[in-house]
């Protein structure tokens, strides 16, 4: 089987200097970024289609307009320096490449994986599960996909709430985990994500060299009521997002910590984790969760900051933390009640409560986040 | 005029000293860069967030200060002494998994003592059923097959570890109480999030595993097909019903019936505490420790469990003990004795400290002590 990587969807792995270089000799990323001309104005369609929710689009440019176009938004992003918007942009990018990675053969999921870094092997003996019988013979799952474990527990974290993504339901072998042509490229979605993320992290930008072009893209985001959302969103993966902080909606574990914050207890550890995990995920940012620390008895601001950015997924693994499970909040009495919210996180809690308050745009009772 | 301290407690303090003096605690990798806690003897509160540069230092430390129970964190910091987490500076945390003896069935059983009427009663109680006093002691039975079985089960922690995550640095540990440790320091496993450990504690205990997505059964004849080459899982389970003998042989294949696939994996769970894996900042008992809940111990095991609880014990001799309650044929670590308040008896030194660890009587003399050097049983 042939290795052909389409780029159209996989615009992260192209050597966009050499494509320039080759297709627009002369040219350099930031001539390409006109705002005006043909890539310039694909890439503010793009972001446009992005931040309103919508796919990245086919469109009617070849691949090596799509790469530029792709290494002009991460630039944008970059020099915006709104993580919401970079993980969002990251989101959409490696959905788009999902779709395609759904139908890809092997030695091209096997490629695409090794571009982005990760460490993937091809089972020569793959596990083989039989799941049925046809006239007599087992027709089996094979598991040819062999990544090793820690890649393995990095990745699939965000998937966790569906058991077909947990470990504990994989074939594990000598370090290596071994996944299935319907696991797999799921599981290699969530690389892409954050390989994108740091894409940007890394990226060098020069914002006056770009700045039409960035003008012209805060100008799009302001329309699209970006810098006001106001409602509760869902994306298609159900990551949650708003831009309101509503303590009313919250569980009462988390209200309970708020209010010893705000009293300045000395709270152990683990619910400062939790707390900051919850609030980061809800979409406080750095500054107001601070905020709330400044009276705890040892607050150091410059420690507080650092573990907040940790746990928000700003440094270090980039991990964005989960707030603790609902069962482990109550194994380490952090629950005050007695039976439960109706859901396994708190997380849920809130956002069900949200939904539930029918959140209307400006009412009184959240807190805005750019107040 | 200080107080007078008892001659029980002095007692306690100059065994475990002496004990201590011998050097049998087992260095952990990085000793300058673990948080270390302690609680001493004739204390009640632990005192975290201690350092010391080095064995010696440490030693320094609880020859004077004879502890009653000896910690270090799994986790490796910048800066263990700090009081704060984040100030610490995390540097990564062994893997630990944590199997409790008194989860299985048969292994719970407790006798309350009043101290203040005498009564005993079975079972746990907070407050004396007689008199309604507080002062009452839990007093655990645990026989040595419950010890066992916790045993096989830590050793099944560390073949899947091996096994399915080839990791290699992995010890077992007597906790010196009622259960075990298993403690893997592999560099590949250090900087795991708690919830990745979460992940893994799952795979070992087998909570949330899916039958039906990971042996799926063939419709209609509710059977399960393995393959003559299984891994991870698959192999376990098939491994358990060949032994079992609820194996088919269909050719190049195998069978067994969906039901007793089910009943394996029943069998196959690992009972551990998820949250102590998943706490990366947790204190762990140094292997080499005294338990001061028992005077035991915590002893690193290898393919062999030693065969009763005397050979956790670092004393020989004897000791006369004066009990506080009464009792007759109560089992002591394998021992049956009788107890009568105020009657002082003459026993082994291993029991004479145990009572006396759980309040159920105080060290009146110790005759003939002698110390056996650093027992390692793997
Ligand atoms: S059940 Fe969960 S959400 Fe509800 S109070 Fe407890 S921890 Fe919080
Ligand atoms: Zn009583």
């Amino acid at each position: 089987m042939a290795v052909i990587i389409d780029y159209t969807y996989y615009p992260f792995i192209a050597d966009v200097n050499s494509i320039i270089e080759y297709r627009w000799p002369g040219a350099t990323l930031v001539t390409l970024a006109d705002p005006n001309g043909i890539i310039g104005r694909r890439a503010l369609r793009i972001l446009e289609r992005i931040i309103k929710g919508k796919d990245i689009g086919r469109g009617q440019r070849t691949a090596e307009e799509e790469i530029v176009a792709y290494y002009i938004i991460l630039a944008i992003t970059k020099a915006l320096g709104d993580r919401r918007l970079i993980n969002r942009v990251a989101i959409a990018y490696s959905k788009h490449a999902y779709e395609k990675l759904r139908h890809e053969n092997i030695p091209t999921l096997i490629a695409i994986a090794k571009r982005i870094g990760i460490n993937i092997l091809q089972a020569k003996n793959p596990p083989r599960i039989p799941v049925k019988i046809i006239h007599g013979s087992p027709a089996f799952i094979v598991k040819p996909f062999a990544m090793y474990f820690k890649d393995y527990l990095k990745f699939s974290a965000r998937l966790t709430g569906e058991p077909k993504y947990r470990i504990v339901n994989q074939i594990v072998h000598r370090g290596y985990v071994y996944l299935d042509k319907d696991v797999f490229p799921r599981i290699l979605e969530e690389a892409i994500t954050s390989y994108i993320v740091n894409q940007v992290n890394e990226l060098q930008v020069r914002s006056e060299e770009l700045s039409h072009i960035i003008d012209k893209a805060r100008e799009i985001l302001g329309k699209a009521n970006w810098y006001q959302v106001r409602a509760v969103r869902h994306t298609q993966q159900g990551v949650f997002e708003t831009d309101i902080i509503d303590f009313n909606a919250f569980p009462p574990c988390m209200s309970k910590i708020i209010e010893a914050l705000r009293a300045g207890e000395n709270l152990s550890h683990q619910a400062r984790f939790t707390i900051t995990a919850f609030l980061a995920r809800i979409g406080m940012d750095v500054e107001e969760i601070l905020g709330l620390f400044k009276n705890v008895p040892d607050f150091n601001e410059k420690i507080a900051r650092y573990q907040i950015e940790h746990i928000a997924g700003l440094r270090g693994s980039r991990k964005q933390y989960m707030p603790y499970s609902c069962q482990t909040m109550k194994s380490l009495g952090l629950c005050p009640v007695a039976g439960d919210c109706g859901a396994k996180n708190p997380l849920v809690v809130y956002r069900r409560n949200i939904l539930r308050s029918k959140y209307r745009k400006g009412t009184s009772s959240g807190k805005n986040k750019n107040d | 005029m200080s107080r007078p301290v008892s001659s029980n407690l002095r007692h306690l303090k100059s065994l475990f000293r002496q004990y201590y003096s011998t050097g049998c605690l087992e260095e952990p990798a990085y000793i300058h860069k673990r948080e270390i806690g302690v609680q001493l003897l004739g204390e009640t509160t632990y005192r975290r967030h201690l350092s010391f540069p080095s064995m010696t230092m440490l030693y320094k430390f609880i020859i004077e200060n004879p502890p009653l129970h000896l910690y270090y964190s799994s986790a490796y910091y910048d800066d263990p002494s700090a009081k704060d987490m984040g100030a610490k500076g995390w540097h990564g945390s062994d893997l630990l998994f944590d199997i409790d003896a008194d989860h299985y069935q048969g292994c719970n059983s407790t006798i309350t003592f009043c101290t203040r009427c005498g009564k005993s009663f079975e079972g746990t109680y907070k407050q004396c059923p007689s008199c309604g006093s507080t002062n009452v002691i839990a007093y655990p039975l645990i026989n040595f097959d419950c010890i066992k079985r916790a045993y096989n089960d830590a050793i099944k922690i560390k073949l899947v570890l091996k096994d399915d995550f080839g990791l290699k640095n992995i010890k077992v540990y007597f906790s010196g109480n009622r259960g075990f440790h298993v403690k893997c320091s592999d560099d590949e496993i250090l900087d795991l999030t708690s919830d990745e450990r979460r992940e893994l504690a799952m795979y070992i205990s087998l909570n949330g595993l899916e039958p039906a997505l990971v042996f799926p059964p063939i419709t209609k004849r509710k059977i399960v097909i393995f393959v003559s080459q299984e891994y991870g899982i698959r192999k376990r389970i098939f491994m358990d019903l060949d032994h079992k003998d609820l194996l088919r042989r269909r050719g190049v294949l195998y069978e067994a019936d969906y039901d007793d696939v089910l009943y394996s994996i029943e069998d196959n769970r690992v009972d551990i505490d998820t949250v102590v894996t998943m706490d990366i900042s947790r204190l762990s008992r140094f292997g080499g420790s005294i338990n001061g809940k028992s005077g035991l111990v915590v002893s690193s095991v290898g393919e062999q469990l030693p065969s009763s609880y005397a050979d956790f014990s670092p004393w020989d001799g004897t000791v006369v003990i004066k009990p506080v309650v009464d009792f007759s044929g109560l089992p002591v670590l394998g021992n049956k004795l009788n107890l009568k308040t105020g009657i002082p008896i003459r026993v082994k030194t291993y029991v004479g400290i145990y009572l006396a660890l759980k309040g159920l009587a105080k060290i009146e003399n110790v005759e003939r002590v002698e110390i056996r050097k650093c027992m390692m049983y793997s």
